[in-house]
């Protein structure tokens, strides 16, 4: 063997212990880095609110110039008050460095847009409302029938944060990403202004100084990344991104070549340590007034809708959390049975849920338990519990209702008049899905549209301006009708939609004949080149089109029909409820002039054209009126038929208790043993 | 529930009619062109019956058709439950006034039950204007019908919720049921066992053999004291 051999069994045995080092250490680094907390885990289950001083982490650019070296995400940084750019702190790298972000943004708040999230019952839709063009549209990107996807009205991801994200929580559709063909539209604007990543704080500051209408500002004007800080009041933005260049970057320094908003945090908001405190707490129900609150206008409107008597159960001092909830995936009970928390509804909470243990025991936070006295079972599975308790007194007629969501409430300067559009009326009795008849919000759909094969293809507002600007603005007069109040009403007229459709269809055949010139000039064949419709007009629960002589005609169409969503608030005292006995009783819904079952609703848009529809409660029931009516007559002698009848089975016991005893004489007589 | 207990009940009832009338009910003695007749029902008797009668069907109908599907009583049919229900409360009240006293069970109707009458109807045995099973019938009605009306009477006032409510409509339903059994073997004893009594309820006159066949002491009773039934 000699030294050589010595020497290489040596070297080999080195190696091979090296080596061994190497994968030794490697697997402990994939050990430990396996073995990283969980995100959000409230291990000690103190009910004690944790004082969130934190460091505070800032933005991550979603289109980097360039891919990471690593291949690895680009991780956020904390925030330095002196760097340049000074960078808004951001909720999401925030909060997320101990709440999980991810699970967050499949809640109910966040998840419209993910393809695999439940639709759930319909629900308030995102209403586009153009003036201009009389469109009146509920839109969502979950499956509600009634609703439109927004991109069918060319509501783009961008487009629908800049219109709507002043009342939204952010993320969802509102975090851009590369993959999605819209987030790259010509108009969008992502770059420069960045992602409008969820806004915890929103919900869950406790600050008093939190002010939502400083977020609405802050993304009307394109500042995405520092709207949830401004709100907070931790930032203020000097400028706005909606005034910069397209190619701004938010990322970069501000200088010659890159102008644009700056952020300065505000005096105290990050100590010696360059810790951020962040008042936090469980959400109050103030925070979610600001996108869930509602008011009833118009002149027959009861007097405690007009003055905004609370819910009865904040009245009582509870909050809108207290009933409903999430875990950390955000997928709050919504009170909906069926759809999970059963007890957490009003059933659950008041009446109890069997099979679900002590959780299921009725009486939950102290709801009282109805007793119900004389109301028959059938009531209990044919009508809702927001039948009878909650929204305002119903009238005639349903009344106007604004929401925040559609007449931006809460948002400092914006005008809102009683007769501000959007035209919600509420309170409407119709039949749900389930059969179960329950109070909603109703909103007739108007827009322009091709009617083809059937079905009506909508035209977004747009689209319209750019065909028909002209005959929009200039065709006839101003409808110089004047309503009740003598104010003049406003809306398209029928000149101009006559006018409108008349240039659609132009416009249309221009593009059909060009394109079949077009074909026919390449070579390619015409067959597949088809009209793409006959334009209408759907407003007020008609559709409205054109017949061979220009003439508007109107007749009913599935398209027409309105959407409408279930209304539970504000929940009225049960001594307030449709049918308690300190009303008329049964007779609230049982008498020939009940609004429950004759009130009408009636269909408001941006037009005025002839009659709008007028559709009766018990039509959306889907009962007969005649048979209502025969009912309701039978309550006027319900009185003297309870007389009656007890009388009658008065007789009949009488009689039974007399002859019963002379049976029972008569037995004691036979049996009485003889003298 | 409701359902299987209605349907094994009237099934079992039709079962023990059909029995009866292979056993006993084709032996009844043959009363046909009697000429000689006699009242057994004035006008109130029988404008009380067609009441009380037309009253239980349409109720029946309407109810029973519910009660099966097990689904509330809504809508129309439950407008024309009312009305017949009205009606059939009146004319019981009103049979309870007109016949209790005839239905007082007397020594003649153990005698009756003993020698066979009930099972043998070609033996002639002597009853009175009632005979047993008619008073039992008569006051099943009565208890039941009684049972029938005063829950739905009770679930009318202010006192009871959703739930004892849902008990009370319950106890209606099956002493409709009850109602019915009783009023299926009061209508084949009239129509088969006793043919020949279906016309008193249009005429109100009965033959005089038909009467001594099945009411022997009350045609001597009448006959006596030239009683006018009226």
């Amino acid at each position: 063997m000699g030294t050589t051999g010595s020497f290489r069994a040596g070297l080999a045995a080195r190696l091979c212990v090296g080596i061994l080092a190497v994968l030794a250490v490697s697997a402990g680094a994939v050990i430990v880095a396996g073995a990283a907390p969980a995100l959000n885990v409230q291990v000690d289950g103190s009910r004690a609110k944790a004082v969130h001083r934190i460091d505070p982490y800032g933005h991550v650019n979603p289109f980097p110039d360039e891919d990471p070296v690593d291949g690895k995400p680009l991780k956020p940084a904390k925030i330095d008050p002196n760097a340049k750019p000074v960078m808004p702190v951001s909720m999401k790298n925030t909060c997320g460095q101990c709440h999980d972000y991810d699970k967050i943004r499949a809640g109910w708040h966040f998840n419209a847009a993910n393809p695999g999230a439940t639709a759930g019952r319909p629900g308030e839709p995102w209403i586009l409302y153009d003036g201009k063009t009389g469109t009146q549209a509920p839109l969502s990107y979950r499956k509600w029938t009634g609703t439109f996807r927004p991109e069918q009205f060319g509501v783009s991801r961008w487009r629908r944060t800049m219109w709507f994200g002043g009342h939204s929580t952010g993320g969802g559709v509102s975090e851009p990403d590369v993959a999605h063909d819209e987030d790259l539209a010509i108009h969008s604007r992502w770059t420069a202004s960045g992602a409008l990543d969820i806004n915890c704080l929103g919900c869950h500051s406790a600050d008093p100084k939190h002010d939502q209408s400083v977020w609405a500002m802050q993304v009307s004007q394109q500042n995405f990344l520092g709207a949830a800080a401004a709100a907070a009041d931790l930032i203020t933005i000097h400028g706005a991104v909606a005034k910069a260049d397209e190619a701004f970057d938010p990322f970069a320094a501000r200088d010659d070549y890159n102008p644009g908003p700056t952020v300065s945090y505000n005096p105290g908001r990050i100590d010696a340590a360059g810790k951020m405190f962040f008042n936090v707490g469980k959400p109050s129900s103030d925070r979610c007034y600001y996108c869930h609150s509602d008011r009833y206008v118009g002149p027959d409107v009861p007097e405690q809708a007009a003055h905004a008597d609370e819910d009865v159960h904040l009245a009582a001092g509870m909050e809108c959390i207290d009933c409903h909830r999430n875990e950390i995936g955000h997928k709050i009970s919504r009170g909906v049975q069926g759809e999970g928390h059963e007890t957490l509804t009003c059933r659950g909470c008041h009446l109890g849920v069997e099979g679900e243990g002590a959780a299921g025991l009725p009486g939950r936070l102290g709801a009282p338990r109805p007793k119900h006295a004389g109301l028959p079972p059938v009531h209990m599975k044919k009508l809702s519990c927001t039948a009878c308790h909650s929204g305002p007194w119903p009238g005639k007629q349903a009344y106007r209702v604004q929401t925040s969501r559609s007449h931006r409430m809460g948002a400092k300067g914006v005008y809102r008049g009683e007769d501000s559009p959007p035209y919600i009326a509420a309170p409407v009795f119709r039949r749900q899905d389930n059969g179960v008849i329950a109070p909603h919000k109703m909103l007739w759909p108007s827009y322009w549209g091709r009617l083809r094969k059937g079905q009506v293809v909508p035209i977004g507002p747009k689209e319209v301006v750019a065909m028909a600007e002209y005959e929009l603005e200039t065709a006839g007069k101003v409808a110089d009708k004047l309503d009740e109040a003598g104010r003049p009403v406003k809306g398209l007229n029928e000149q101009q939609i006559i006018a409108t459709l008349k240039k659609i269809a132009s416009v249309d055949r221009k593009a059909l004949a060009d394109a079949k010139a077009d074909a026919k000039a390449t070579g390619d064949p015409e067959v597949a080149i088809e009209s793409k419709g006959e334009p209408v007009y759907i407003s007020g629960g008609w559709l409205h089109s054109l017949d061979a002589a220009d003439v508007l005609t109107s007749r009913e169409h599935d398209a027409a029909k309105p959407y409408g969503w279930a209304l539970a608030h504000g929940v009225r005292p049960a001594g307030r409820a449709l049918g308690s006995s300190s009303s008329r009783g049964c007779r609230d819904c049982h008498s020939a002039d009940a609004p429950f079952c004759f009130g009408e609703a009636i269909a408001e848009g941006p037009a005025v054209i002839g009659t709008p529809t007028t559709v009766r409660m018990h039509e959306l029931q889907g009962l007969n009126g005649a048979y209502l009516k025969s009912l309701a007559l039978s309550f006027e002698g319900r009185v003297m038929f309870k007389v009656y009848g007890f009388v009658a089975a008065g007789v009949v016991a009488v009689v039974l208790i007399v002859y019963g005893f002379f049976g029972l004489a008569g037995l004691l007589r036979r049996n009485r043993p003889a003298a | 529930m409701y359902q299987v207990i209605s349907t094994v009940a009237v099934l079992s009832t039709v079962v023990a009619i059909l029995i009866h009338f292979v056993v006993a009910g084709r032996k009844g003695p043959d009363l046909a062109g009697d000429t000689d007749v006699m009242r057994r029902m004035g006008l109130w008797a029988r404008l009380v019956h067609l009441g009380i009668g037309f009253g239980f069907l349409g109720a029946a109908v309407t109810g029973f058709q519910a009660a099966m599907v097990e689904e509330a009583l809504t809508g129309i049919w439950l407008l024309v439950h009312f009305v017949f229900g009205a009606t059939f409360m009146g004319a019981l009240a009103a049979a309870a006034l007109t016949w209790a006293d005839g239905h007082r069970f007397e020594k003649h109707d153990a005698e009756w039950f003993a020698a066979g009458g009930w099972i043998r109807p070609e033996a002639g045995v002597p009853a009175g204007r009632f005979d047993l099973m008619d008073k039992l019938f008569f006051w099943t009605a009565m208890v039941a019908g009684l049972s029938a009306v005063l829950p739905i009477l009770l679930s009318m006032l202010p006192i009871f919720g959703p739930e004892g409510i849902a008990v009370l409509e319950h106890v209606h339903a099956y002493a409709g049921l009850a109602l019915l059994l009783a009023v299926l073997w009061h209508m084949y004893r009239a129509m088969v066992v006793k043919s020949g009594a279906l016309s008193v309820l249009v005429t109100g006159m009965v033959g005089v053999r038909w009467a001594r066949a099945h009411h022997a002491i009350w045609v001597k009773r009448v006959r006596r004291d030239r009683i006018d039934v009226g």
